[in-house]
């Protein structure tokens, strides 16, 4: 089948989300705006805005009503989701780089860069108070000797959060004390993205060592390695099957000396378990940056460098098929 | 066995220096594979070989000892020791028959004469009554024996035959050679492997590492991975049965199952390495200014060295400075006033000077026969010349040549078979410029083709019109690719090569618009193999392999930035490799299958070099390999067989491992699910008492059944009554 191609991004992607239902399909790229769309039809819906620089995460609550968003211009900003409005804004320090819904969809975390003298935080907030009230929780992450986050997810029943660091490292924080639980190496490189699959138990980390891998939620423990020659952008999973999809390629910086077929922007389907690589979807002329399945596994999106939002249904041949 | 070959240094290059035999002739050869045998068998197997004449009295008074017999008479026997510093022999005689020992003893006495008078001669006889090629000689006293072996050891009696002369008392120093360190084992082993399979080493740069990689059915197995196997390149001999590996101190062979070093050759600074094609010699170059040893040429077995030869500056230094013969016999270089050809007996000149060539500019080997094709460039006046000659005992005579006029190169290429002789011949329309420093313009292009079979060897000319990129010629068959045309824009074009009757006539058989920069033949013909390699222009990367029966495409494959390719030594798969040099990432080989389905992909970081491992020449006579292309019938289901067993062994081995990489990842799902059990509802609490684990999930009572018919197949059968 055809891929559905979203075309509204002026610049490169950065993340896409699809809502719990998969109804909706939201994005977000350098170019200040985030979007949403029907992901049935790739139709755009409305857009956000306000920010006033990259947009560098987004995140959408569990019963879609309200929308976060992590920008350099050092905001993060929660929206009403059906009317566009501005809800809440929090303004940090330095540029923010994540920001997640935690399960209950009542609060979030966000996080800044350790850039111009500021040290790398990470703040819980209710969006339900008032946003000048401030964070309910501020861990100073450098000073606890901790390199900048990359990437941040939340655990289960919203008793920990797990942040991935520009070396390689992932760390298990526990709420209520504040404090690092666990603590482990498993990456040479800067980990891009961090993704859970559908029931919360696993998650997947992608790295720019060219890897992915695959680790238990609440223990942290180290389950599979996926490997490809290419920096890897972003990872996730099949909440159908027993298949992840991983997205990168050749570092944008890298790429204009190249050929399209150099630089390997494929989406690579590996089997979750054995761990090979099974099938490659071309399309995007610059590296994936994000990747998202559809809850429903019957398809799946990438956003890209290029500018451009791919929603790829799969053939039946896909989902019959019993690997 | 050390990892470092060259450890102790200077202790190998010498050890067989001392060796006694000329190893040409077959018999002594035979002799010296026995000595690197065990030490002591060796001996004994001197003795009873080569029995020391009978000089004893034993018949008289059997019964007692003589000491006993007569006391006085015993002390003044002539002792063995003294009599043997009498005693010569004298190896690589003419072996004769009994007819002509007589006349064989009468010139060898004449030889032996003039030394003093010569006491006893002995020659062993083989089962035959032959002679055995070599020959015992008593003197009168130690001195005559001496002289004797310093003047004729070495001589020549004709042209097969130069003595080796040492006195019987060295023998024995002489066979104290130490035995070889190691135990090589069956250096042919590799080519006992059942299924043909076939090898290829990989080695990567950063960290030096060499793996040698069997190609089995399934895919490419490890059999030997070593991390700084060769301090810069490595190189399969021609025959496969060696692998050479570089070293500051010199060459380091490696060979038998377990790839354990087999020989080395001490040259310091050595930079490349050429054999001859027969695998008997090697040539080592270490380009050191005013060293008289640059080029030193080795006897690959024994590891000795033959010559030596000093750097010449006037020439290139390449590998292939020397050129060998198709049977080693000889070994030519370009010298500055002609070809200067030494033959393997002596290292010498053959007829002791150069073959005069005036301004010689190539000359190649025929692969099959002793023949020589060379060009000479154009001089003044005097035009270019392209000549084919023949070796005739020490003279090279003109078989056929053509006079060609505005030369600019020429480019001399063999078939594999030896059944042809193509000449890429560039030449110019017009010339200007400095003397030293021409310009050509109206370039034109063509080939001259020899076809060396037929009589009187006839000439055929081709013209072509565009720039010629490449062109190869099919190694068995009768077929020239030629690829002309600008980067990217090329044609490729398939000509056959008349041949029989039709000789003369040149026929363009098909023209394909593809942008390729090398045709590459698989080693018996029929498939040939069109790739981009990677230029200054394009990444290329195109892989489209051709049957040439029919000229047509089987399959079009890429392999971007490709550096190289190579087919393996069969034909059966082919390999194309991008390497450190080629492309800054994405170093990788690949294997193809001759009709170019990919069977393995493997990244190498900084993988430097890839090459098959050679296998030796069919011993099947043509005559076979049409029996069993006829019998192919009975073949093909067999071996079909066979790859279906090997297949499905390898299919259950994996099958078996997924079941238990399954079940161990089922294992962490049931823990988790029963942690999510638990939590449920927790989660439900958070989410305001919304259970939202099973919107997809489908809800048992929603299911009913339905009973659905398909057509499957229709049948019509015709009613009889």
């Amino acid at each position: 089948m055809r891929p559905i191609l979203l075309q509204a991004h002026e610049r490169s992607l950065t993340k896409i989300r699809y809502n719990r239902e998969g109804d909706l399909l939201f994005s977000s790229g350098k170019d200040k705006i985030p979007c949403v769309w029907y992901s049935i039809n790739g139709e755009r819906l409305g857009t956000y805005n306000g920010h006033n620089g990259t947009v560098w995460t987004i995140d959408v609550n569990w019963d879609t009503t309200a929308f976060v968003s992590a920008s350099a211009d050092s905001t993060v900003r929660v929206w009403d989701v059906q009317t566009g409005r501005e809800r809440n804004s929090y303004t940090l320090e330095a540029p923010a780089r994540c920001c997640a819904f935690s399960y209950d969809g009542n609060s979030i975390l966000y996080t800044n860069d350790d850039v111009m003298g500021k040290s790398c935080e990470m703040y819980l907030a209710d969006i339900r108070m008032r946003p000048a009230e401030g964070p309910s929780v501020r861990i100073n992450i450098s000073q606890l000797g901790h390199r900048k986050v990359t990437s941040v997810l939340w655990g289960t029943l919203d008793q920990f959060i797990i942040t991935g660091h520009d070396n390689g490292e992932l760390v298990q924080w526990d709420i209520k004390t504040q404090e690092d639980v666990r603590k482990e190496k498993p990456h040479a490189a800067q980990i891009m993205d961090l993704q859970t699959n559908r029931d919360l138990t696993f998650f997947i980390s992608s790295s720019k060592d060219c890897t992915a891998k695959l680790f238990d939620v609440e223990t942290l423990d180290y389950l599979k390695t996926y490997t490809t020659d290419r920096p890897v952008n972003s990872a996730a999973m099949s909440p159908i099957k027993d298949h992840v999809v991983l997205g990168g390629g050749q570092e944008a910086i890298e790429v204009t000396q190249s050929a399209a077929t150099t630089g390997k922007f494929e989406a690579r389907f590996f089997h979750l378990i054995f761990e090979e690589e099974f099938a490659r979807v071309k399309g995007h002329f610059g590296p994936i940056n994000t990747l998202a399945f559809h809850p429903d596994g019957k398809s799946y999106a990438s956003g890209g460098e290029d500018g451009f939002v791919r929603i790829h249904h799969f053939d039946n041949d896909y989902l019959d098929y019993d690997f | 066995m050390p990892e470092q070959p060259f450890d102790n240094d200077n202790t190998g290059d010498h050890q067989h220096a001392e060796q006694p035999h000329n190893e040409y002739d077959e018999s002594s050869s035979a002799n010296n594979n026995e000595q690197s045998g065990d030490q002591e068998d060796d001996e004994q197997g001197k003795e009873d070989q080569e029995p020391t004449p009978d000089f004893s009295d034993d018949d008289y008074g059997a019964d007692f000892p003589d000491d006993t017999l007569c006391p006085d008479l015993m002390a003044e026997r002539p002792k063995e020791h003294e009599s043997l510093n009498n005693i010569i022999v004298v190896d690589n005689l003419p072996k004769v028959d009994q007819g002509k020992l007589e006349k064989l003893k009468a010139v060898i006495s004449k030889v032996y004469s003039k030394f003093g008078v010569c006491r006893n001669e002995y020659y062993p006889l083989d089962g035959d009554g032959k002679t055995k090629g070599y020959g015992f000689f008593e003197f009168e006293n130690e001195h005559m024996a001496s002289e004797a072996v310093k003047q004729t050891d070495g001589y020549r009696l004709d042209k097969n035959h130069t003595f080796s002369v040492n006195l019987m008392s060295d023998f024995e120093r002489l066979t104290q050679v130490p035995p070889e360190p190691v135990d090589t084992g069956n250096l042919f082993s590799w080519l006992a492997e059942p299924d043909a399979v076939d090898q290829f080493a990989v080695q990567s740069d950063d960290p030096k590492k060499t793996t040698i990689y069997a190609n089995s059915l399934s895919g490419p197995i490890v059999i030997e991975d070593r991390n700084k196997w060769t301090e810069n390149n490595f190189v399969w001999s021609p025959k496969g049965t060696y692998l050479a590996s570089f070293h500051e101190q010199g060459i380091a062979f490696w060979g038998g199952k377990e790839f354990r070093q087999v020989q080395r050759f001490a040259h310091r600074g050595v930079n490349y390495i050429d054999f001859s094609p027969g695998e008997r010699y090697l040539v080592t170059i270490s380009p050191r200014p005013n060293s008289p040893d640059a080029f030193i040429i080795w006897d690959i077995i024994t590891g000795q060295r033959k010559r030596s030869f000093p750097l010449e500056q006037h020439t290139s230094q390449g590998p292939s400075y020397f050129k060998w013969s198709y049977q080693d016999q000889y070994f030519a270089k370009q010298g500055p006033d002609g070809i200067y050809m030494y033959d393997r007996e002596t290292f010498q000149l053959v007829d002791k000077k150069p073959f005069k060539v005036p301004s010689l500019a190539d000359f190649q080997w025929s692969p099959t026969d002793n023949r020589i094709a060379y060009w000479t460039a154009e001089d003044g006046n005097v035009p270019a010349r392209l000549v084919l000659a023949e070796i005739n005992g020490v003279r090279l005579e003109e078989i056929r040549s053509k006079t060609l006029f505005n030369v600019i190169d020429c480019k001399v290429c063999w078939q594999k078979r030896g059944d042809y002789l193509v000449v890429k011949v560039d030449r110019y329309a017009k010339k200007s410029g400095e003397k030293n420093n021409p310009k050509y313009s109206g370039l034109i292009y063509n080939f001259e083709i020899f076809h060396m079979r037929e009589k009187n060897v006839p000439l055929d000319t081709l013209e072509v019109k565009e720039t010629i990129q490449s062109f190869a010629i099919e190694p068995a068959g009768h077929k020239l690719v030629v690829i002309t045309g600008e980067s990217l824009r090329t044609n490729v074009t398939f000509y056959k090569m008349g041949q029989g009757q039709k000789s003369g006539k040149i026929e363009a058989l098909k023209v394909m618009a593809q942008p390729v920069t090398n045709a590459i033949w698989a080693p018996n013909g029929q498939y040939v193999v069109l790739a981009a390699m990677k230029t200054g222009a394009s990444s290329g990367g195109q892989l489209i392999f051709v049957d040439a029966n029919d000229m047509s495409i089987m399959s079009k494959q890429e392999h971007p930035d490709l550096s190289d390719v190579e087919w393996d030594p069969t034909g059966r798969y082919f390999t194309s490799y991008v390497n450190l040099w080629n492309a800054k990432r994405d170093h990788s080989f690949k294997v193809w299958t001759f009709q170019g389905t990919l069977v393995f992909e493997k990244n190498v970081e900084r993988l430097a070099a890839f090459h098959w491992r050679p296998r030796p020449p069919s011993l099947l006579t043509e005559e076979m390999i049409r029996e069993v292309r006829r019998n192919r019938s009975v073949w093909t289901p067999k071996l079909e067989q066979r790859d279906r067993l090997l297949r499905t062994g390898e299919s259950a081995k994996q099958q078996e491992q997924r079941r238990k990489q399954l079940d161990e990842f089922q294992k962490f799902k049931e823990k988790n699910i029963k942690r999510l059990a638990i939590q449920r509802q927790q989660r439900m609490q958070l989410r305001g008492g919304v259970d939202t684990d099973s919107l997809f999930e489908q809800q048992p009572s929603n299911v009913g059944e339905e009973v659905v018919e398909f057509l499957i197949k229709t049948e019509e059968v015709e009613y009889k009554p």
